[in-house]
């Protein structure tokens, strides 16, 4: 037997047309003789439909009121990513620029250091050609979007490229020189490597369209 | 309409904000009552501005499946639930349809009683009410929104009425 606290709980359903057929037989003979229950079903008539007379009838602010602070935000907004991407952009510039001046200081130490290795000096004046692809490659990724980004940026990320660019070419003029010289040959390798992160990072960047 | 905005959804997604503006004209109205009822008077101005700078970064997910008044809606719904949850972490609200309340001789329930009964309101009960009974979600779209069950929502849907009764219908 469905007690009085469950058929009250099921008035709102009720209300709503939400019971199947023998529950709402159910609760409509238990609301014909609970007066409880009666006036319950009417106060929650009149709340559903003040609820929707509100819905219905009530008046918004005026779109043109709210847009002039709307359209300040956005402005604001775009403004704040347009400099945090030039920012980005310098970062990044000035990232590949610290890279090649570290390298040389790297170099110096590792020719403090480091023995030759006649072994090494055969592979001297020799790159991997998947690498040399990669460079084109991402070279070109990184001439094509560079029309996009502001000048100032552009110029400063290419003077960052020509510095690495310039130190590989001194470097495989001293392997030609030297062509026994292990570090010059790991040093090589090593430009070759943050050459290629660097052209990485720059052609992910030109590409987002800044 | 449907074809204006999904035309001006496609020009703003590029940039265009005068494309922007037109869809805000024709939708802010809509989103500023939802903001009122979901989240009250005072934080529906900003609420209603961060649903149109979120609908304005994610236009292109916008694909012109549905009609954008609804994906803006649902996403605006989305968005104020969000609201009302880290709102709710900070200050607890309770069931509070006590004495500062219009007593049961004063006038009919206007649109401000409306809202201000809904603001005493618990916001798990009360986001259920606007949806359904203002918004008219079905309980089986609000059981999805919310994470719940449609029982879950049937059953809250029935404590928020029965809460605005002591002051809405008398």
């Amino acid at each position: 037997m469905t007690s009085h606290s469950e058929h009250q709980n099921r008035l709102s359903d009720y209300l709503d047309g939400a019971l199947d057929e023998q529950t709402r037989h159910e609760v409509q003979r238990h609301i014909e003789s609970c007066p409880e229950c009666h006036r319950a079903l009417e106060e929650l008539r009149i709340v559903r439909d003040r609820l929707r007379i509100v819905a219905r009838t009530e008046v918004p602010a005026a779109a043109e009121l709210m847009w002039p602070p709307l359209r300040r935000r956005m402005q604001l907004l775009q403004a704040r990513r347009r400099r945090a991407r030039r920012t980005i952009g310098v970062l990044l510039a000035a990232g590949i620029l610290l890279m090649a001046a570290g390298l040389p200081i790297a170099w110096w130490r590792g020719l403090q250091s480091t023995p030759e290795n006649p072994r090494s000096a055969a592979a001297s004046g020799l790159e991997e050609r998947s690498t040399l692809d990669a460079v084109d490659e991402l070279r070109r990724a990184v001439d094509a979007g560079k029309a996009a980004l502001d000048p100032a940026t552009a110029a400063r990320l290419e003077r960052s490229l020509a510095t690495v660019d310039s130190a590989i070419a001194d470097t495989r003029t001293a392997l030609t020189n030297d062509p026994s010289n292990a570090f010059l040959v790991r040093y090589l390798s090593q430009l070759r490597a943050h050459q290629v992160s660097a052209l990485r990072d720059a052609a992910a960047y030109v590409r987002r369209g800044v | 309409m449907a074809q204006e905005d999904t035309e001006d959804a496609r020009l703003a997604a590029a940039g265009d904000m005068a494309a922007f503006e037109r869809l805000h004209r024709r939708h802010a109205g809509r989103v500023q009552l939802l903001a009122r009822r979901m989240l009250g008077a005072d934080a529906a101005p900003e609420a209603t501005q961060d649903a149109f700078v979120r609908a304005w970064e994610h236009l292109h997910q916008f694909h012109g499946d549905a009609e954008f008044g609804t994906w803006l809606h649902r996403l605006a719904v989305n968005l104020f639930l969000r609201m009302a949850e880290q709102r709710l972490r900070t200050e607890r609200r309770t069931l509070e349809l006590d004495e500062d309340l219009p007593s049961s001789t004063r006038e009919p329930a206007s649109a401000m009683d409306v809202h201000r009964a809904l603001a005493k309101l618990d916001p798990s009960l009360r986001q259920v009410v606007v949806l359904h009974d203002m918004e008219g979600y079905s309980h089986e779209e609000i059981a999805q929104l919310l994470g719940i069950t449609s029982g879950g929502s049937r059953m809250r849907l029935h404590r928020a009425r029965t809460a605005l009764r002591a002051w809405i219908a008398q």
